[in-house]
């Protein structure tokens, strides 16, 4: 009965932890999304100014927020994201707005599948 | 799993740990790859271990159906061919493993059951099976387990204490072989006071 009780607890450590790191992710690719959002939303009003500042704010949230990514997610898939957002300042700053748009476009296209990567779906078990 | 070998394993338990070892080198060998990629599948499968293994003690249909049954494939001195197919085993393998038993001729057996784990169990005709003392009604005295109670110039107590032996007894054995414990390479003693002693520099037994 010992030995049922220890696996028990062991499976229950293991939803635990896999129910935390989802929970961690969805919460943060959430804010990261409704970021980009706002970004794009600046972007379209022709607020450069605002978009600039919004950018900025982004690439240090998303430093700061997914340190702990790396724990549950694969390493590349958080660097090229990281690389992609960090870009987003220095586009505007240099003019090139239509490669901003397309690199905000790619940023949040990657952010809506970050959120799906590491779900328990049907989808990513297949 | 508990001190079993290898080859005792059973086949759920052999492909349990064949995974977990494959498991466990992916994040290993992969830079870019989070451990939990690793820890994550392995907890699982430990904890499957666990719950199959207890499940295995305490419902023997279960126990059946991981762990398999043993199959007879001589009965009575008669070889069952059907049986043998079915585990896909061929006379040459019987005899092979026969062989490792140190049996030559088919003739003395009387059951080859094969055994879950792969290895086989032999009983040989009453004609051909070592005569016991129970069949020659000798009475043969119960000396207990020999235990090591010197080695290598250590003494082990717990041996003294297996033996239910004392320091008196140990200190009468030295002195009638005019020695010390550090002098003694090897001391066994068993229930009944029966020992063999052999001194360092004569290591021969």
């Amino acid at each position: 009965m010992k030995r049922i009780f220890v696996a028990l607890i062991i499976l229950l450590l293991v939803t635990a932890m896999c129910g935390t790191a989802i929970a961690i992710q969805t919460q943060t690719v959430n804010k990261f999304s409704v970021m980009a959002d706002d970004i794009k939303e600046a972007f379209e009003s022709q607020d450069y100014e605002q978009c600039l500042v919004l950018s900025e704010s982004f690439v240090d949230e998303f430093k700061a927020k997914s340190r702990l990514f790396p724990l549950f997610m694969r390493h590349s898939d958080i660097t090229s994201i990281e690389e992609t957002i960090a870009a987003l300042p220095a586009l505007l700053k240099a003019g090139d707005r239509h490669y901003f748009a397309a690199e905000l476009a790619k940023c949040r296209s990657m952010l809506s599948n970050l959120a799906l990567y590491e779900s328990p779906s049907l989808d990513n078990i297949l | 799993m508990g001190k079993r070998q290898l080859g005792e394993l059973q086949p759920a338990e052999l492909v349990i740990t064949l995974l977990i070892s494959d498991l466990a080198a992916v994040p290993m060998q992969e830079n870019g790859m989070p451990l939990l990629y690793g820890i994550v599948p392995i907890m699982i499968l430990v904890a499957l271990e666990l719950l199959f293994s207890g499940l295995m003690l305490k419902v023997a249909l279960f126990q059946r159906f991981i762990g398999g049954k043993s199959k007879i494939i001589v009965d009575d001195g008669k070889v069952d061919i059907k049986a043998m197919k079915s585990l896909r085993m061929t006379m040459e393998d019987l005899m092979e493993s026969l062989r490792q038993q140190s049996i030559f001729d088919i003739r003395d057996v009387q059951y080859v059951i094969v055994e879950p784990n792969g290895k086989i169990s032999v009983l040989l005709k009453p004609g051909s099976r070592q005569v016991t003392c129970n069949d020659m009604n000798l009475n043969i005295p119960d000396n207990g387990l020999p235990m090591i109670i010197i080695s290598d110039g250590k003494l082990s107590q717990w041996g003294l204490n297996v033996c239910e032996l004392d320091d008196n007894w140990l200190n009468l054995v030295l002195k009638e072989n005019s020695c010390s414990i550090k002098d003694v390479f090897l001391l066994m003693a068993d229930r009944n006071r029966t020992y063999h002693l052999i001194k360092k520099g004569q290591q021969t037994a």
